[in-house]
């Protein structure tokens, strides 16, 4: 389904991913764990199609067709999800409103007739019960005054609402107390089919707790330098992400954070 | 220039016109006379120094068409979208070409002793409440007053006696025709209410095609002590139209001022209000809007006057410039000696999508008091990357995303919109210009 060749991607001049390679099948859920500064994000947000990410080589094929060629609009068109770290706040756009229009326009990228208001609200308030939002959402502007724990939900609303059949979870995690991670897990969960693929980018072994990945990769420098199944994840909960960072002096910023919170 | 020769000109055969009131004429000589010696401001001029005239200058304003064109001027309603108003009650007050059309009109049924009649058919009556109007222009500096007072042909007189309330909203509309030849329309309306009066004026303003042509509304507000008046302007002129609007409000104690000024026609707008808040608790609530595109160049001016303590008024415009518009926005404030306990805001944000797209925008506050509350503030921005990356993300392809969010942006402004039918027309409108300006995006 992904098929990601030798992937190089700089942001404002700087090379983040140096080379990274990663096949997805359906079905299958992959992890993608690293220190900060690791290029977790970069690849989150080059798969999603954000501009100021720019490719300088390497190749990404989504469903066989170049993914890096088309507009985000199209991206999600095709059935591809981005989880964002950060959910947008947009005064004046209503939850609703935003959510509809978005699955109109997807289901009008692939072929399918558009839901009219009273099916929409019928469809949405089914997904909800999936995150446990209340009907209260709908009505406000998007991501407005949200709590960390509340934005999260949303994507993964927007996530069951748009059934994405590529799912990337940028840092879903960060941020939640345990009721929400539990929450927000469950959501993804119930999401999980033989035809949808996840991939969940995260600094902490804790989301994989719940959400159980078939495989998991440590990415470091902009590459993936080590692949496993969930024991790695516990591995790597155990003995940090040491082994895997580059001494400094070779241009890698040492992330002073990563560091701190090792073990939190 | 030709403007101010056909402006002498329209004033000649006005003069010479039979059934002209005797009263009228020297107010209207005099203050012709002081428009020519002025002559038409330049960009020198403090007051228009982002609004060049030069497009108004040289153009041949001859006199309307005398005819009403009425079927013409009913398929431009239909095509600007403002032909019917759905659940809103009250007389509609139709002018085409400046002039006041019996048949496009209905009355209405309105309480004893509620006057809402045609300046044209008060002429002969002389109104006193007209000749302090025009007397009170004939001192102001302002040009487009003082050509207004020598040429007005019609407008909306509308009184109400005291402690009347009004249900729904009296609705002004004028329609222009444009003909081959640019013409100017000189527009003079009054509103006058009464102590503890409340009412509710909406005025449209329609015209349609390429063609050039001038509307010069000038009205002057009249509020007794208690009385408040929501007063709507919606100007949706065609794409030729010089528009000029005037408003001068005058406000005695605890009455109240209510303004929504859109703006979306035209290729050159001069809007004008000025208040003054002439005794204690009077508020003035000054709410704008203004889209623009391709060479459109729309101009806000306001003066709100402070003039005697424990009033308050709030202002809020906000525009999005499109392609090469362009926007001005001059917003003055004047808190007088001895205007203690005032309380004045003011906003002015702006939405530029274009590079090319420019505005300036100047608060200006002066205060002479010093027990006051008084702020301002003026931003000038563009569409927020990470929400349109974000709409995108989901699927909304750029160009609706990017209608979206300014949709999101302008629209607030019409959120306190009191009267249901009157907001979903507005929140339409816009709507509207921002698929159609989408559309010319291509």
């Amino acid at each position: 389904m992904l098929e990601i060749k030798n992937l190089r991607a700089t942001v404002g001049g700087q090379e983040i991913l140096r080379g990274l390679d990663l096949v997805v099948k359906p079905g299958e859920v992959h992890a993608i764990m690293g220190p900060n500064g690791s290029g977790k994000s970069t690849l989150a947000n080059t798969l999603a199609g954000r501009e100021n990410y720019e490719v300088s080589g390497g190749q990404v094929l989504y469903d066989g067709k170049d993914l890096l060629a088309m507009s985000p609009e199209q991206r999600a068109g095709e059935g591809v999800f981005l989880a964002f770290q950060y959910p947008v706040e947009i005064p004046g756009v209503g939850n609703a409103y935003f959510l509809r229009a978005a699955l109109n326009a997807v289901r009008k990228y692939r072929g399918i007739e558009e839901l009219d208001a009273i099916d929409f609200l019928t469809l949405v308030r089914k997904k909800m019960k999936l995150v446990d939002m209340d009907e209260g959402f709908l009505s406000r502007s998007v991501n407005e005054g949200f709590s960390g724990g509340e934005k999260k939900r949303n994507e993964i609303l927007q996530m069951a609402v748009l059934e994405p059949r590529l799912a990337i979870l940028d840092e879903t995690d960060s941020g939640l107390d345990i009721d929400a991670l539990r929450i927000v897990s469950a959501g993804v969960n119930a999401l999980r089919s033989p035809d949808r693929a996840i991939v969940l980018i995260t600094h902490y072994q804790r989301l994989l707790n719940y959400i159980v990945p078939d495989f998991v990769h440590v990415l470091s420098a902009g590459r993936i330098v080590k692949s496993g199944d969930k024991e790695l994840a516990h591995e790597l909960e155990q003995a940090g992400y040491a082994g895997f960072e580059e001494p400094p002096g070779d241009g890698t910023p040492v992330d002073v954070r990563a560091v701190q919170y090792r073990g939190a | 220039m030709p403007a101010l020769e056909s402006f002498s000109r329209n004033f000649q055969a006005l003069a010479a016109a039979p059934g002209a009131p005797d009263w009228l004429s020297p107010l209207r000589a005099s203050a012709m006379g002081a428009f020519l010696a002025a002559g038409l401001p330049t960009t020198k001029h403090e007051d228009w120094r982002y609004t060049s005239l030069t497009a108004i200058a040289g153009t041949d304003f001859s006199e309307p068409a005398a005819a009403d064109p009425d079927e013409a001027a009913l398929a431009s309603l239909r095509a600007a979208d403002l032909a019917e108003l759905d659940g809103l009650d009250g007389p509609v007050l139709v002018f085409v070409n400046g002039r006041f059309s019996p048949g496009l009109s209905s009355p209405g049924s309105l309480p004893a002793g509620v006057r809402v009649s045609s300046m044209a058919s008060q002429l002969a009556s002389r109104p006193a409440i007209l000749e302090s109007s025009l007397a009170a222009t004939a001192g102001a500096a302002a040009p487009f007053a003082l050509l207004n007072t020598a040429l007005f042909t019609d407008g909306a007189l509308i009184e109400l006696p005291a402690e009347t309330e009004l249900q729904g909203a009296i609705q002004l509309v004028h329609i222009t025709v444009p003909g081959p030849t640019p013409h100017a329309a000189h527009v003079r309306n009054i509103f006058s209410l009464g102590a503890g009066c409340r009412a509710t004026i909406l005025e449209s303003w329609v015209g349609t095609g390429p063609r050039s042509y001038l509307s010069n509304a000038v009205t002057d507000v009249r509020l007794a002590p208690r009385s408040a008046l929501h007063h709507y302007r919606v100007q949706c002129e065609g794409d030729g139209a010089f528009h000029l609007s005037d408003v001068r409000v005058d406000q005695a104690a605890e009455s109240r001022y209510v303004s929504w000024s859109v703006s979306l026609g035209g290729a050159l707008v001069r809007n004008d209000i000025s208040a003054l808040l002439a005794a204690s608790h009077a508020e003035c609530v000054l709410n704008g809007l203004y889209l623009a595109t391709d060479r459109q160049h729309v101009d806000n001016h306001t003066f709100i006057d402070h003039a005697q303590p424990h009033c308050r008024s709030s202002e809020t415009y906000k525009g999005v410039l499109d392609r090469a518009a362009r926007g001005v926005f001059n917003g003055k404030v004047l808190v007088r000696p001895g205007a203690q306990k005032t309380d004045a805001s003011q906003s002015n944000r702006n939405l530029l999508l274009t590079r090319e797209a420019e505005v300036d925008t100047r608060p200006q506050l002066e205060i002479y008091a010093d027990d006051v509350k008084c702020t301002h503030g003026a931003a000038v921005g563009q569409l927020d990357e990470d929400a349109l990356f974000y709409l995108r993300a989901r699927g909304i392809p750029a160009d609706v995303a990017r209608n979206m969010l300014t949709y999101a942006f302008a629209s607030d402004v019409l959120d306190g919109l009191a009267l249901p039918p009157v907001k979903r027309r507005l929140q339409g409108l816009v709507r509207r210009w921002l698929d159609k300006s989408q559309e010319r995006r291509g």
